[in-house]
C-alpha cells in the first residue's frame, strides 16, 4: 500500500482517541454501557470535528463480538470488518450523491431484514442535508416507526437544512470545534509518533489556519511535513500557506501602537516582496486587530486560545491599545479592505490607510509611564516651548508648516499629560493680523454662499487632484470677505498640506471659478478660531456668522448638517 | 378526556373498543399507543394482529374490514388509522375515497376482540359532522394538547425519574428554555443527558448547558440575553456558534433588532401604563416573548435602546452596500454594546 494521508492514518478507532468531544463520547459510550440507545442520532458540527469517525466507532462498539462495551475492541472479526467497511450491515450512505427518494425508499424496503453478521444494522448518513424533500419524507417513515435492530446516524454541517421533523426524532449531539489546546496536543502526539520535530509556534499557527477542523489541521500538517521534512517549524507553514505570521502582526501593531510610519511601509514592502496578496495580508491584519478587541471584551473565549498560546506579545498588546484605539483602526482597515476591491494600485492604498490610521490615532488616554509617552511628552513640550517663542515674537508672516517631528531635542519639561483644548496645542503659525482682518470683514451673506458653494469646489478640487481633496476635506470655511477666505482644519497634517504653496494655488484657482471671484485663502486650526472667531467686531450682524461658527460644532446630527451645507442655516429652521 | 386519567385506565386493564385521539402533541399519542399496544397485544403475535394504517394513502373502509376480522390466536386485535382527517374541517387532499358509513356501522357495534384506534394531529374536530358526534358518543376521546408551563416542567421532572436520574428546577427550566416546549425534542434531549450523567446522576443546569442542542430562535434569545448582561465571552460564544452552524449573519441581526424592537416597545407601554395584555394586544404578537421582554426592561435606558437600534440600522445598511463584511459588523456591535447602551447621545 502506497502512502496514506495522515488523518487517515490517525483517523480514532475508538472513543478514547476522540479529541476535543468529551461530553458526546461520554454519552454514547454511557448510553452503550446502559444499553439504553436510540434509534436514531444526528450529528451535527463543522467539518473536521469528528462526525463520520464517531458514528463508525459507534457502529462498532454496538457490535462488537466482546461487546457492546464502552470501546470498540477492534480485534474481533465484526471491528475489523466495520473498520474495512466489508460489513454489508454498516452502510455509510453518502446523501449528497444519493439524494434521491429512491435511494431512500431502497433502505426503509431493506431496513425490516434482521441483520445478517452483527448485532445492530447501522446506517450512517452522511450530508444528510442533500437529501431532497420527498427523500426526507421516506426517511421520516422510517424513523417514525424504526424496527428494533436499526440505527440510524445521520451526520451533517448544516443541521438547518433538516426538516423540524426530522430532528425531533434523532437524539442529537452537537459536535464543537475542536479547541486550539486539544487541536495542538492531537497534533503534538502525531508528530512524536512520526518522529518529526516540530515548534510550538509552528502548531499553533496550523491551529489558528485551520480553525477548529481536526482534518484540515492533519492535512496541512501532512502538506508543511512533505515539504520540510522532519524539522518543522514556523516559517515552513508560513510558506506553505502564504498567510502571515503572528510575529510580523506583532510587529506591526507594535509600529502602529507607535506610529512609527517608516517602519511600517517597509514591512508592507517587505509583504509584498514575499510575494503576498495584499488584500489577504490586510485580512488577516485587520482580523488579528479583530482579535486583541474581542481579548479585550471576552478574553476567555475559545477562538482566542490560538492568539494566546505560546504569545505574550498579544497580550500586551492587547493591554496597551484602548478600546477605542481598535473600533478606529478596525473602522479605517475595514474601509481601505472595501476601497482595494476596486483599486488597480492596492499598494497604494494600503500604505495610505496605515498612514491615516496611525495619524488618526488618538494618545492613549492613560498609562503615562510608558517609554513611548515619555518621548511623546518631550516633543510636545518642545512644541509648547516654539509656540510661545513664536507668540513672544509676534511673527506676522504667511503661514509655514513648522511642526516637524525632526527638531532637535530639548528639555523635557515635567508636564505629563497631553493639553487639551485650550490656548494654541496645535502648533499652527499663522498670521493672526490677516486673519482678524478677514473675519473682520467676513460678511455672512459672503460666507453663506461660500459654504453654499463649498461642496461644488470640493467636488472640482476632486476632478483635478483626488488627494487635494482629501486633505481639504477636512476644513470648513468659517469666513469670507475682503478677497479672503478663511478655512478652519480639524487636523494640523490636513492644513498644513493644504497650504503647501502647489495645493493652495489650485484652491485658489477653482475658488475663483466657482465663486465668482477671486480669494486668498487662509488656513487655521479650529481650536485657534474658536479665539480669534468671537473676538472679532461683529456688531452689524449678531447672528449671522456667530450661528454658522458655533451651531455646527453642538449639532451632531449628521441629516441637519447635510441641509445646513445645501441650502444654508438661514433658511432653516430646526424643530426638535 | 385527559390524557393521563387515560393511561391510567388502560394501566388498570379497563380498555375500550374505541379511541379517538386528536391534539398536536404527536409525542404523547405516540406514546400512548405504544403503552395501549403493550398492555393490548402479546409481542410474539403483535405481527398477526397489529395493524397501522395511514388514512392519507388508505380508505377506511379497507380499515374497518381489518377491524372486523377475528385475532389470529392472541385475545384481540389493534387498529391503528392515523391522519383521520376526515373527523376535521380540513378539505380532503389525495385520492383516497373514504366510505365514512362503514365507520359509521362500526362504531355503532364494534367488535369486543377488537381495539380501533383513529388519530389525527389537530387541536380541534368538526364537530358538525356526524362521525364526529357518534364518535363522541361511542368512544373514548382522548385530547393530546401541548403542555403549559408548570404542566411541562413537571413532565420533564417525571421523564429524567423514568430515565434514572434526578434534575433540579433551575436545570428543568434551562432545558425548556433551550430545547423550547416540544416533547419529543425534550425527551432526546433529555434521554441524552441521561445518558452523560449515568444511572442515577443528577443533571444540574451546567450539564444542561453543555449538551443540550439549541435552536436558533433560542440562541437569538439567550444572546440578547447575554448581551444585556453584558457577559460577553458568552455571548461572544452563542455567536460562534452559530456561525459555525453556517447561520446567516444577516438573519442574525434581523432577529437581534426584532428582540430590541420588542423590549423598546415593551418599555415605552408600560411605562404608559399599558399592562402586558394589553400590549400584547396592541403589539399583536403573543403575550409570552412580552414577558419575557417586560422582564429585561429594567436592564435598558430608552435612550439605550434607541441606540441600539439606529447603530443595528445603519449597519444593516452598511453591511447591504458592501461597506463592512457582516461577520465582522456583528462582531463590532457586540463588541460595543456595553457603551452603545449606556450611551447618553447616539454613537454613530
Amino acid at each position: 500500500m502506497g502512502y496514506r494521508a495522515l488523518y487517515r492514518v490517525f483517523r480514532p478507532q475508538s472513543f478514547h482517541d476522540v479529541v476535543g468531544q468529551e461530553p458526546i463520547t461520554r454519552t454514547l459510550q454511557n448510553a452503550i454501557k446502559e444499553q439504553r440507545f436510540s434509534h436514531a442520532y444526528l450529528f451535527n458540527g463543522p467539518r473536521g470535528t469528528g462526525k463520520t469517525s464517531v458514528a463508525k466507532i459507534f457502529a462498532k462498539a454496538v457490535n462488537c463480538l466482546h461487546g457492546p462495551a464502552a470501546e470498540p475492541c477492534n480485534e474481533c472479526s465484526a471491528c475489523i470488518g466495520i473498520t474495512a467497511g466489508s460489513v454489508v450491515d454498516v452502510m455509510e450512505i453518502d446523501a449528497a450523491s444519493n439524494r434521491g427518494v429512491e435511494e431512500i425508499r431502497d433502505i426503509r424496503d431493506k431496513v425490516k431484514y434482521a441483520p445478517t453478521e452483527v448485532r445492530f444494522k447501522v446506517y450512517i448518513i452522511d450530508e444528510v442535508h442533500m437529501l431532497t424533500t420527498e427523500a426526507f419524507n421516506a426517511l421520516l417513515k422510517t424513523l417514525e416507526e424504526p424496527p428494533e435492530h436499526v440505527i440510524f446516524i445521520l451526520a451533517t454541517t448544516e443541521p438547518h437544512r433538516l426538516p423540524a421533523t426530522i430532528i425531533s426524532r434523532c437524539q442529537r449531539f452537537d459536535f464543537r470545534s475542536i479547541s486550539a489546546k486539544s487541536m495542538i496536543g492531537k497534533l503534538r502526539y502525531v508528530a512524536d509518533s512520526k518522529g518529526i520535530q516540530v515548534s510550538d509556534l509552528a502548531l499553533s499557527l496550523i491551529s489558528r489556519i485551520s480553525a477548529g477542523g481536526m482534518r484540515d489541521a492533519l492535512s496541512l500538517f501532512d502538506q508543511v511535513y512533505s515539504y520540510s521534512g522532519d524539522q518543522i517549524d514556523v516559517d515552513d507553514v508560513v510558506v506553505i500557506t502564504g498567510v502571515v505570521s503572528q510575529q510580523l502582526l506583532n510587529r506591526l501593531a507594535e509600529q502602529v501602537y507607535s506610529k512609527d510610519i517608516a517602519s511600517i511601509l517597509e514591512l508592507i514592502q517587505q509583504v509584498m516582496a514575499e510575494g503576498k496578496n495584499l488584500e489577504q495580508f490586510l485580512d488577516d491584519v485587520l482580523m488579528f486587530y479583530r482579535d486583541l478587541l474581542l481579548y479585550k471584551t471576552a478574553p476567555q473565549l475559545e477562538e482566542l486560545e490560538h492568539r494566546t498560546m505560546g504569545d505574550d506579545v498579544f497580550v500586551v498588546l492587547a493591554k496597551r491599545y484602548s478600546a477605542e484605539q481598535l473600533y478606529h483602526i478596525i473602522e479605517e482597515l475595514n474601509k481601505v479592505s472595501g476601497e482595494m476591491k476596486w483599486s488597480n494600485h492596492p499598494k497604494i492604498l494600503l500604505e495610505l490607510g496605515f498612514i491615516r490610521l496611525v495619524e488618526g490615532l488618538a494618545a492613549p488616554s492613560v498609562k503615562t509611564d510608558l517609554p513611548e509617552i515619555e518621548g511623546l511628552v518631550q516633543r510636545i513640550g518642545q512644541l509648547e516651548r516654539k509656540i510661545s517663542q513664536l507668540q513672544s515674537a509676534g511673527v506676522a508672516s504667511v503661514a509655514m508648516p513648522t511642526a516637524t517631528a525632526t527638531s532637535t531635542p530639548a528639555e523635557a519639561p515635567t508636564r505629563r499629560e497631553t493639553p487639551k483644548r485650550s490656548g494654541m496645542p496645535s502648533t499652527v503659525k499663522i498670521s493672526e493680523q490677516r486673519i482678524k482682518e478677514a473675519a473682520a470683514s467676513s460678511s455672512p451673506q459672503e460666507l453663506q454662499n461660500v459654504l453654499q458653494k463649498w461642496s461644488e469646489v470640493l467636488n472640482k478640487v476632486k476632478k483635478r487632484k483626488i488627494q487635494v481633496h482629501a486633505w481639504l476635506l477636512d476644513g470648513t470655511p468659517v469666513a469670507a470677505g475682503n478677497g479672503s477666505l478663511v478655512v478652519s482644519f480639524k487636523s494640523a497634517i490636513h492644513r498644513e498640506t493644504t497650504e503647501k504653496p502647489m495645493h493652495r494655488q489650485l484652491i485658489e484657482e477653482i475658488a475663483a471659478d466657482v465663486l465668482g471671484k477671486p480669494y486668498e485663502l487662509l488656513t487655521l486650526m479650529e481650536n485657534q478660531w474658536e479665539e480669534i472667531g468671537p473676538q472679532s467686531p461683529q456688531t452689524g450682524q449678531p447672528n449671522g456668522l456667530e450661528q454658522a461658527e458655533q451651531q455646527p460644532q453642538e449639532s451632531t446630527d449628521l441629516f441637519v448638517d447635510e441641509a445646513i451645507k445645501l441650502v444654508g442655516r438661514q433658511l432653516i429652521d430646526i424643530k426638535d | 378526556m385527559d390524557s393521563r386519567n387515560v393511561f391510567k385506565r388502560v394501566q388498570q386493564n379497563d380498555i375500550d373498543p374505541l379511541y379517538t385521539l386528536y391534539g398536536s402533541e404527536t409525542f404523547l399519542s405516540e406514546e400512548f399507543i405504544r403503552f395501549l399496544k403493550g398492555k393490548v397485544l402479546d409481542q410474539e403475535l403483535e405481527e398477526f394482529n397489529l395493524h397501522i394504517f395511514d388514512l392519507n394513502e388508505t380508505p377506511i373502509q379497507d380499515v374497518i374490514q381489518e377491524a372486523e376480522t377475528l385475532p389470529f390466536m392472541g385475545e384481540k386485535r389493534l387498529i391503528i388509522g392515523k391522519n383521520a382527517m376526515f373527523l376535521t374541517g380540513a378539505k380532503q387532499t389525495g385520492g383516497v375515497e373514504h366510505h365514512i358509513d362503514a365507520l359509521l356501522n362500526y362504531i355503532q357495534q364494534p367488535l369486543e376482540t377488537t381495539v380501533l384506534v383513529l388519530a389525527v394531529e389537530v387541536e380541534k374536530l368538526d364537530e358538525r359532522k356526524k362521525v364526529v358526534k357518534l364518535l363522541q358518543k361511542h368512544s373514548t376521546m382522548v385530547a393530546f394538547s401541548p403542555l403549559k408551563e408548570p404542566e411541562l416542567i413537571s413532565w420533564i421532572q417525571r421523564r429524567a425519574q423514568k430515565l434514572n436520574a434526578g434534575i433540579d428546577d433551575q436545570a428543568a427550566n434551562l432545558l425548556k428554555q433551550t430545547v423550547g416546549t416540544d416533547l419529543r425534542t425534550l425527551h432526546q434531549e433529555l434521554e441524552k443527558i441521561a445518558s452523560y450523567v449515568g444511572a442515577r446522576g443528577t443533571i444540574t443546569e451546567d450539564v444542561v448547558y453543555q449538551l443540550a442542542s439549541r435552536t436558533l430562535e433560542q440562541d437569538i434569545f439567550s444572546l440578547v440575553e447575554r448581551v444585556v448582561k453584558l457577559d460577553m465571552t458568552r455571548a461572544m460564544r452563542i455567536f460562534y456558534d452559530l456561525l459555525k452552524n453556517k447561520e446567516e449573519p444577516l438573519t442574525i441581526l434581523s432577529l437581534l433588532v426584532r428582540q430590541f424592537r420588542l423590549i423598546l416597545h415593551v418599555k415605552i407601554l408600560l411605562s404608559k401604563g399599558y399592562t402586558q395584555g394589553q400590549i400584547a394586544s396592541q403589539l399583536g404578537i403573543h403575550p409570552y416573548p412580552v414577558k419575557l421582554a417586560a422582564e429585561k426592561v429594567k436592564n435598558f435606558s430608552e435612550q439605550g435602546l434607541r441606540n441600539v437600534l439606529a447603530y443595528l440600522a445603519e449597519e444593516d445598511y452598511r453591511i447591504k452596500s458592501g461597506k463592512i463584511d457582516k461577520k465582522l459588523s456583528l462582531e463590532l456591535f457586540m463588541m460595543r454594546a456595553e457603551e452603545i447602551l449606556k450611551g447618553e447621545k447616539k454613537v454613530l
